[in-house]
């Protein structure tokens, strides 16, 4: 049976947790592939995107319904993704991201292999991707969540700014700023990987 | 016409069609030009491809299960009485173990006799108030607030309940996703049966509690160990707290790993998580020498305590506006005109923002204090012979 939005939510709030399922269901897909392009690991990824729905139950009593649900949840998605970075910053078990490389079926592989495809091939390949979300990684918290929100996940520029409480114009600005640097990143990293094909 | 920074700073903005057409011919004009500006936009457009490429992951299959049981539990620690959930930070532990201080010299105060006459309800509470720590000096603080609303004539039980029916007449303190409310007035009670249960089952949380704090990864405990007739060697000290993941310092202040300044006396500071095991190790190595190990509790430093009691008091205050607020918001909407209504009810809203914003300022700073400091808490060990 279909229930429209605000009638789920209003359940929800009162402790409904069928309701507040079907909410889930309906953002899960979303909230998991932020939390995935953010911390680029599929259990962290799960993990942190669990805490995000229950830290919306906790608090949904206090949403109020005129104003977006998805930009309510994604906002406390970003903000759990970057507490979570920073938690790990603090306990400072670094690696160098250039030896490991997370691909998106969530292994873990080394950089130096074999069987990797030759260049020309990469532009269909998952390595290309994970060489990507890897540069993402390795972008300030700022221009992460700018990129990820609008490059990965498609939300528009006023969605964003309400999400991260911040003027249009500064979204503008960012998005701009952190596709550069990401295509700095990429093409650097893309350079390193081409020399490794010539012998 | 455009120059090559005006075109760079505008490429985003034209990727997502956001230039009027004036502009828009204009940077076409220059991209048609320029060679460097020209690969600069196609190697944007080439990441841009490669990250709309990206599929969506698809969720491990165990996820909604997963949730679902969480989502539960949630449900029911809302509704279950007597029971003190244990949610975030080891400062909601603190600040509970506060409370339960209060509660307990509030309750000692009253009531004395009917502890008499109760042996068993007396000895919980006594084990209760051990384990919070008899924060007298928090009490003098903390009373002052409760009694007005508090001190009760009748004798009932000391309810510590996660939600009550009637919310208006407790006094709430939230910390962090710890709720605690106080029914009105403490009540004490003689109700055998019950309050050895629930006297119990407290007991066992506070015991949780006070244990989550103290021996979290993220508290540091200072030890000192005094050796007594050479009943232990330094240096085997020494190895079990680096092994324990422990830190010596000499008097200096300076970290390190072999030498002391003095041979009985050695002090370093360990992980809260850490401590019992380290304990433990110390005290099986000196059992073969028959020696003994004296341990005081470990005690919180006077310095936090008072900062963290002055945290407590502003979100216990922050709490209470908010219910305020809440409260106000509530009758605004049956009001009579409700236009006007509408307006009140969003200058209530960008009240409680304020207020949000305020509550996780002050638990952040909760959480700094306890990660900066160089130590939560110090213990005393005597070895001796």
């Amino acid at each position: 049976m279909y229930i429209p939005e605000k009638d789920l939510i209003e359940k929800a709030q009162k402790m409904d947790v069928q309701a507040f399922e079907q909410l889930v269901e309906k953002y899960q897909k979303k909230v998991f592939n932020i939390a995935f392009s953010m911390l680029n690991n599929m259990d962290d990824a799960s993990d942190i995107s669990q805490e995000v729905f229950i830290k919306a139950f906790k608090s949904i009593k206090h949403f109020k319904q005129n104003s977006s649900f998805s930009t309510w949840l994604y906002r406390i998605t970003v903000n759990t993704c970057l507490d979570e970075l920073r938690k790990r910053k603090n306990k400072s078990n670094v690696f160098s991201i250039d030896q490991v490389i997370h691909l998106e079926s969530g292994e873990v592989t080394r950089q130096l292999e074999d069987d990797r495809p030759t260049p020309d091939s990469m532009v269909e390949n998952n390595e290309l991707r994970a060489l990507v979300r890897d540069s993402i990684s390795q972008l300030s918290d700022e221009l992460k969540e700018v990129i990820i929100l609008r490059d990965i996940n498609g939300l528009s520029y006023d969605d964003i700014a309400d999400m991260l409480d911040c003027p249009l114009g500064t979204v503008k600005s960012r998005i701009n700023r952190a596709r550069n640097a990401l295509k700095e990143i990429l093409k650097r990293k893309i350079e390193l990987w081409k020399k490794d094909f010539v012998k | 016409m455009m120059d090559c920074d005006k075109v760079k700073q505008l490429l985003s903005s034209y990727i997502d069609g956001e230039l009027n057409e004036e502009e828009k011919i204009e940077f076409d004009n220059h991209i048609a030009q320029c060679s460097s500006c020209k690969e600069e936009f196609n190697d944007i457009l080439k990441v841009l491809d490669i990250l709309h490429s990206i599929p969506e992951v698809e969720l491990p299959a165990d996820f909604k299960e997963g949730l679902h049981k969480k989502l539960v539990e949630v449900k029911q620690q809302e509704i279950r009485p007597f029971r003190i959930r244990i949610l975030s930070s080891v400062a909601a532990g603190i600040m509970v173990m506060f409370a339960l201080g209060i509660v307990i010299f509030n309750a000692g105060g009253l009531r004395q006799k009917k502890f008499d006459t109760d042996g068993k309800t007396n000895s919980a509470m006594e084990q209760r108030a051990e384990s919070a720590g008899n924060s007298s000096g928090i009490v003098r603080g903390f009373t002052t607030e409760f009694s007005d609303s508090t001190v009760p004539d009748t004798t009932e039980d000391i309810n510590i309940t996660a939600e009550s029916p009637e919310p208006d007449q407790s006094m709430n303190i939230m910390a962090g996703d710890i709720k605690i409310q106080f029914t009105e007035g403490l009540k004490l009670e003689a109700r055998h049966g019950e309050t050895e249960t629930d006297g119990q089952a407290v007991e066992e949380q506070t015991g949780t509690l006070s244990q989550e704090l103290l021996y979290s990864e993220n508290s540091k405990i200072k030890v000192s160990v005094i050796i007594n007739d050479n009943a232990v060697s330094q240096e085997r000290i020494i190895a079990l707290v680096a092994e324990n993941g422990g830190v010596v310092k000499d008097d200096t202040g300076n970290k390190v790993p072999t030498l002391m300044s003095t041979a009985n006396f050695i002090e370093f500071t360990i992980p809260g998580n850490m401590y019992e095991v380290f304990l433990s190790s110390l005290k099986k190595d000196v059992e073969k020498s028959n020696a003994n190990v004296d341990s005081t509790s470990p005690s919180i430093r006077d310095d936090i305590k008072a900062r963290l009691e002055e945290l407590a008091k502003t979100l216990e205050a922050i709490n209470v506006k908010s219910k305020e607020i809440e409260s106000r918001k509530t009758s605004e909407e049956s009001a009579s005109n409700p236009e006007d209504g509408k307006i009140e009810n969003k200058e209530l809203d960008a009240e409680m923002e304020q207020l949000e914003s305020e509550k996780k300022k002050t638990e952040d700073e909760i959480e700094k204090l306890l990660e900066s400091n160089e130590y939560v808490a110090d213990v005393v060990i005597n070895v001796s012979k």
